[in-house]
């Protein structure tokens, strides 16, 4: 495996670098600007209301909104986000490349703004499974008092309360950041890059989630928003200032994930190794760049929904107030046209996840890869065309209920075949049931149920009946508990190794998982009974006969705390002391796994070639990428040419299409070409006069490459190959010309060839063009009776024997009078006739040529053609010796030669 | 070859997660008494649904528990499976039935929808206000209003669903009917059934509407054309004295 | 080969814009356009309110009638004359770009300067008709789209002309070249995109009202 980390942990020199001040003055700075903005925002309030005499003066709505986003963004001032943007805006020097708060060297530099996406990764990591104890807390909260019939300890409100909290922040600040923290870590480094595109922009996103955590928190605690976490109005309009905060942390944690979205999706675009095509790109790399698509046109309708609530709030506005012109379902189709896709946006990336592991942990390829990638963008698209199937009740445009159940149920279609191809993956696999493969696995099992318990609500008739149930509620937590928590979880342990350069602890991984799961299914399976029955949803108190299934889920949700405690306990020890992490332990192919652990500073000294696919499992010798480094630390960079590449083609080998294909893959310098040459019926000598022209062209251009004949056909080319093939690169003829196309070549070698095969077209006419270039000796042969003759074509196949030759024969009629005249035609008829012969002769015999007819003599032949085919020595057939001082002064520069076209052997 | 050393241990694997499955869906009362006329279709599209989505469980289940079992890599085998990478054949497979069986689901509840909301003309027209956290029933033709649904066997109901315009969102539900409709302000919105059972049955609100909202209950009451001429007969009686 | 012009970044620290040379692509003016995608989205949920509002009401009633019982009448000339001021200020910054580009540092500085205040001016104007408009945010669903819409596409002018002041200062300072005006570019781009969506609210909401 080629894999490389620079020993040295310093940054780079060339732009004065400064030692930083210590964390606490980061902190102490953070602590007065938000003071600062809270105060300048309830002032700014205070004085306008004042100006345009708003009576009573006090309205805390107002107040509270305003200074929660002044003192959001005197928070990030404080800390430093926009340390360098300020000194940009104003016109101070500034450093484009300033990587003065790139890296980490001690964990003190996790506490601060930092600019390295691998310490953004982990900064978001901990922050969002910090918010995690909190939701789970509310969600503990919600299922004790739910344990048992009647009110317990928390009146509706307060109840009303936790579930909203719960849900709002699972969401928006554990399940959506957890995969952008993730993929922050693990995105640029599999796709070859150095970092995000833009790093403070980065910073900044991570920076804003903390805020906007802690004023779901402050609003949950003091006033609790009780309308839920979609906080339809009129109710939410009834909220205090709790509802408030909500409103504003939904958009700043809204615009934390745009930023976010934005940064990937400039990321993938611009800034992939070279070789790293689209199509070989990971799947987690497909899955990001989706949904960062979602995010940044979906999460603008969210953030318009709670613009909207928050100013019939606090300004009077009559959005949703039917009484003054307002439209209350409105919000929902706003709030539902981000909120769907947002379902998405939390299931995509751990799609992602699980294709990268399943493939790993089954040691095989992916299965159906392309199907794969197209149906998370075919899930995409769909996932904006299906928000109203939340609505199917709501009183809108009764017409809209059947197209969008259309829509709905049709996203069954792409999501089912990634859960086929994931089985396929799995079949004749090499499975190892290492933490992260039990959750992926665990993930397989309680989405399909979450997926076909989705079906029924896409449904219209039965959702009518499950809407707004216990049904739904387990409906949701089976995709989002089962599709995105659990792929969470196997993320983070697939690439703790990768991240912390430790292992973690497997048993208690795996006790994390049973306890997980069987908690999991114990919490949620009971629901759908209970929504069945008609249990409805958010209800602090039901109807007795829901005592059991209400009890059993709240022993799972314990059971569940119980596993999540397991979880951390793991990972803290581990981080501190656990053994120390290989580079790849899990074997795995894609470019995170080939540098070290964790990795260097800037990632990759050099950008990595990216050569193959990333899932070629089981494949002989494939590799999905090389990294450049200095040998002495067992970097690649002096391997050149080392490994082969089989080229097989036999009429087609001396084509420009082909050797136009090994000329660029020669570029990447890292090839010998073996050209197979299966002459099945031709000539041997002619099949061996081809090759060598070929090679002679590739040796022209610094390709390493080396050629044979075999006898049969392709197969036995592939049979003859060398051991350590990377790839099979086959040329034949399109389609309908092919014979070994009619055989089914393609299929059959790739599978015989156990390695990637390309295949190149030549059409039949580019494979008899002769090649141009030095390498090949071009000849205008200048013939007329002889043109047809053995005696022809045998006098040049002896000179293609001494050299690689191509050849224009030319037949100068030599026409004196009317050219039009009968007899004229008949002349060039017959002229076309036997250069056609001659042509054909000459490509049997394995050299190139084509054919011209020339009205005029040999001299004026000698004029017209040169400066078309630019020979490099005219030849005159016995016959024509005659003129050859008129062709030489034709000529001028180029040589002129007489060719014995009579010692013909038989 | 290969298929028939798969089939007989891919077959029992199927057959105990179906059976299993089956177990459940059968040995389970999943759906409350079933008390209206459009209940009868929305029970048989979910049953086809849940038949449905229990052979593709078993197939997607006897699968995933058959290549854990077998495929699983022994201790120290470092070696990689089979270099497959994709099988075009399948691929289409597992897109078409499933868009198949998508078509008749959809086809049926479209049917199935428009039977639930074909209205008769001789229907019991209910004006109703749901408000933080009562239901009021209105009968205007003897001007009473209940705060209990009371409605006679075999006619259809239509309710008339309306919220005060400065009150929030709720939802009307009665399970034993399968029929559920949202109460919004500023619109009036309508909901159908035609009750077959005779009884009582909770109507539940089913949108978060406040605190109120898990007490938000109310009672539908059926009874007999003869019964229910009878309750209107006596109520606008003790209306009048 | 993309290979060596990555393989210089490492001796200078260089991380991402040799990255985006290598690429031929600017990074930032991608970014901008990405944003401006999340950007038309917002504006297209606040037209989905108006709409919705708008289609609630009855056929031929609309605008319809202000708490007062009058019909809401909104400035169509004035309005249209600050939409020229707006539309022409698209051509100042383009006029801006266009100077960098052959090198001509006077057009750069006086075009920002020119679109800075028609910029502002279209700002006063607009601040102006709110006072006279003589209905408020909270008159009706009508005065809340309108002054949501309206007021949201003021802030984007706000942030528009916050960008262009800082692009100025840059721009002041000697900053910017031919080949190195990314900032610049993507403050233009996000311009006329303000100015697209002027003209369309002003169609949809001044005159087809």
């Amino acid at each position: 495996m080629a894999t490389y980390a620079p020993a040295h942990h310093s940054l780079p020199h060339g732009h004065g670098h400064h030692e930083l001040p210590p964390v606490s003055h980061w902190w102490k700075r953070a602590g007065w600007w938000t003071a600062s903005g809270i105060i300048f925002g309830l002032v700014i309030v205070a004085f306008f209301r004042a100006v345009f005499e708003q009576t009573p003066l006090w309205e805390a709505k107002t107040y509270v909104g305003i200074a929660a986003i002044t003192g959001t963004i005197g928070f990030l001032i404080g800390i430093g986000c926009f340390d360098w943007w300020a000194g940009w805006m104003i016109g101070r020097k500034v450093d484009y490349h300033d990587h003065s708060l790139h890296g980490a060297r001690t964990w003190r530099d996790y506490l601060r703004v930092n600019t390295d996406h691998k310490v953004i990764g982990v900064q978001y990591l901990v922050v969002v499974f910090t918010f995690l104890c909190v939701a789970g807390a509310f969600a503990e909260l919600l299922r004790t008092e739910l344990a048992r019939p009647g009110q317990q300890f928390a009146d509706g409100e307060t109840f009303n309360g936790f579930t909203s909290a719960h849900a709002i922040i699972m969401i928006l600040l554990f399940v959506i950041p957890a995969f952008a923290g993730l993929a922050n870590f693990v995105l640029p480094l599999m796709i070859g890059a150095k970092d995000m595109a833009f790093p403070r922009l980065n910073a900044l996103s991570v920076w804003m989630l903390p805020p906007a955590g802690i004023l779901f928190l402050i609003g949950a605690l003091i006033e609790p928003f009780s309308s839920g976490w979609t906080a339809y109005p009129p109710l939410a309009l009834q909220g205090g200032i709790g509802q408030t905060l909500f409103q504003v942390g939904v958009q700043v944690a809204g615009a934390s994930s745009i930023m976010t979205a934005v940064n990937f999706l400039v990321t993938i675009a611009t800034m992939r190794a070279p070789g790293m095509t689209v199509w070989r790109m990971p799947l987690l790399v497909w899955a990001n760049a989706t949904t960062s698509a979602l995010v940044v046109f979906g999460t603008p309708f969210i953030a318009g929904s709670q613009f909207m609530t928050m100013f019939d709030a606090v300004m009077g506005t009559h959005f949703f107030d039917s009484a003054n012109g307002g439209d209350v379902v409105m919000y929902q189709h706003v709030f539902w046209f981000y909120s769907h896709p947002a379902v998405y946006i939390m299931v995509l990336p751990g799609f992602g996840i699980i294709s990268e592991i399943i493939s790993t942990f089954s040691r095989k390829p992916i299965f159906g890869y392309r199907a794969i990638a197209f149906s998370t963008i075919a899930i995409a698209i769909l996932g904006f065309s299906v928000w109203a199937h939340h609505m199917y009740v709501a009183g809108m445009a009764p017409w809209l209920r059947v197209p969008m159940m259309i829509t709905t149920v049709v996203i069954a279609v792409p999501t089912g075949v990634k859960v086929f191809s994931w089985l396929g993956t799995l079949w004749r696999g090499k499975i190892r049931l290492k933490t992260p493969m039990l959750f992926a696995l665990g993930f397989l099992f309680t989405f399909v149920l979450g997926g076909l318990t989705g079906v029924y609500l896409g449904t219209v008739p039965v959702d009518i009946h499950l809407s707004d149930t216990y049904f739904v509620v387990a409906h949701l937590h089976y995709v989002l508990f089962g599709g995105a928590a659990f792929t969470i979880f196997a993320g983070v342990y697939y690439w703790f190794p990768k991240m912390t350069g430790r292992m973690y602890n497997e048993t208690l991984g795996k006790w994390h998982f049973w306890i997980t799961f069987v908690g999991m299914q114990l919490t949620f399976m009971p629901q759908h009974w209970a929504g069945m029955q008609g249990m409805p949803r958010r209800v602090a108190d039901y109807d007795p006969r829901f005592a059991d299934v209400n009890l059993a889920s709240t022993i799972g949700s314990f059971l569940i705390v119980i596993g999540t405690v397991v979880f951390f306990y793991n990972m803290i020890t581990s981080w501190r002391s656990g053994e120390r992490a290989p580079w790849n332990p899990w074997r795995a192919k894609t470019l995170e796994w080939l540098v070290s652990s964790p990795p260097s500073i800037f990632n990759f000294d050099t950008a990595p070639q990216v050569v193959g696919s990333p899932y070629n499992y089981g494949v002989p010798g494939a590799r999905h990428a090389i990294v450049f480094a200095p040998e002495e630390i067992g970097g690649e960079s002096t391997e050149q040419g080392d490994r082969p590449i089989v080229v097989v083609a036999n009429e087609t080998v001396a084509s420009t299409a082909l050797l136009d294909e090994v000329r660029e893959r020669a570029q990447e310098r890292l090839w010998r070409f073996e050209l197979i040459v299966p002459r099945g019926a031709t000539e041997r000598s002619a099949a061996e006069r081809r090759l060598a022209t070929a090679l002679a062209v590739l040796r022209e251009a610094g390709v390493v490459a080396d050629g044979r004949v075999v006898d049969g056909g392709p197969l036995d080319a592939i049979a003859a190959r060398p051991e350590d093939t990377h790839e099979v690169i086959l040329a034949t003829y399109r389609p309908g010309e092919s014979q070994w196309m009619r055989h089914d070549m393609v299929d059959r070698l790739r599978k015989a060839a156990d390695v990637p095969l390309t295949h190149v077209v030549v059409t039949r006419s580019e494979a008899r063009e002769p090649l141009g270039g030095p390498a090949v000796t071009h000849l205008l042969v200048l013939a007329c009776d002889a043109a047809g003759t053995p005696g022809l074509t045998d006098a040049l196949v002896a000179r293609a024997d001494r050299e690689p030759i191509s050849v224009t024969v030319a037949c100068p009629l030599g026409l004196a009078g009317a050219t039009w005249s009968e007899e004229a035609g008949a002349r060039r008829a017959a002229a076309v006739a036997r250069v056609r012969a001659a042509v054909d002769r000459l490509h049997d015999a394995g050299i190139a040529a084509q054919g011209e007819v020339i009205d005029g003599d040999a001299a004026a032949a000698v004029a017209t053609l040169i400066p078309v085919h630019a020979p490099a020595e005219v030849v005159l057939a016995e016959e024509l010796a005659g003129s050859r001082g008129a062709a030489q002064a034709a000529a001028g520069e180029v040589a002129v030669t007489t060719l014995s076209t009579t010692t013909a052997g038989a | 070859m290969t298929r028939s050393r798969h089939t007989l241990p891919l077959a029992l694997i199927g057959i105990c997660v179906f059976g299993a499955t089956a177990a459940v869906l059968l040995g389970i009362e999943w759906f409350p008494e079933r008390a209206s006329r459009e209940a009868t279709g929305i029970d048989n599209l979910f049953w086809f649904l849940t038949w449905s989505c229990a052979v593709i469980f078993t197939i997607v289940t006897t699968a995933l528990v058959y290549s854990i079992w077998r495929f699983r890599a022994q201790p120290g085998d470092d070696s990689d499976g089979a270099p497959i990478h994709g099988h075009t054949g399948l691929e289409i497979v597992w897109t078409v039935i499933p868009v198949l069986l998508l078509i008749v689901v959809m086809v049926w509840a479209w049917i199935v929808l428009e039977d639930t909301e074909k209205t008769t003309a001789d229907r019991l027209v209910v004006p109703t206000v749901a408000q933080q956290f009562a239901w009021t029933f209105q009968y205007p033709e003897i001007g009473a209003q209940s705060g209990d649904l009371r409605v006679p066997l075999g006619r259809q109901v239509e309710l008339e669903l309306r919220a005060p315009d400065t009150d929030v969102i709720h939802s009307f539900f009665v399970p034993e009917f399968r029929v559920k409709k949202d109460v919004v302000p500023g619109i009036v919105t309508r909901v159908w059934f035609t009750p077959t059972k005779v009884g009582t049955y909770p109507v539940v609100c089913t949108e978060l509407c406040g605190v109120g909202h898990n007490a938000m209950r109310s009672r539908v009451v059926v009874m007999p054309q003869a019964e229910y001429d009878q309750w209107l007969r006596t109520t606008r009686a003790k209306l009048a004295a | 080969m993309a290979t060596e012009a990555l393989g210089h970044g490492h001796h200078d620290g260089v991380v991402s814009t040799d990255v985006s040379k290598a690429a031929k692509l600017s990074q930032g003016l991608l970014g901008m356009v990405i944003f401006i995608g999340s950007e038309v989205m917002l504006f297209a949920s606040l037209f989905t309110a108006y709409f919705m509002a708008r289609y609630n009401i009855a056929e031929g009633n609309w605008p319809p009638l202000s708490s007062d019982g009058e019909p809401f009448e909104l400035p169509k000339l004035i309005t249209g004359v600050n939409t020229v001021i707006l539309v022409f200020s698209s051509f100042t910054i383009w006029y801006a770009e266009h100077s960098l580009r052959h090198g001509n540092r006077k057009g750069l500085i006086r075009g920002l300067g020119l679109t800075l205040l028609l910029g502002a001016t279209f700002l006063v104007i607009q601040i102006n008709e709110y006072a006279h408009l003589g209905f408020t945010p909270a008159d009706k669903a009508f005065g809340s789209t309108f002054y949501t819409l309206t007021g949201f596409h003021g802030a984007h002018v706000f942030v528009g002309l916050t960008i262009l002041t800082f692009c100025f200062i840059r721009a002041k300072v000697g900053d910017f070249s031919p080949t190195k005006m990314t900032p610049l570019a993507a403050g233009s781009v996000y311009w006329h995109f303000v100015d697209v969506v002027w003209v369309l609210l002003y169609i949809l909401v001044y005159l087809l009202s």
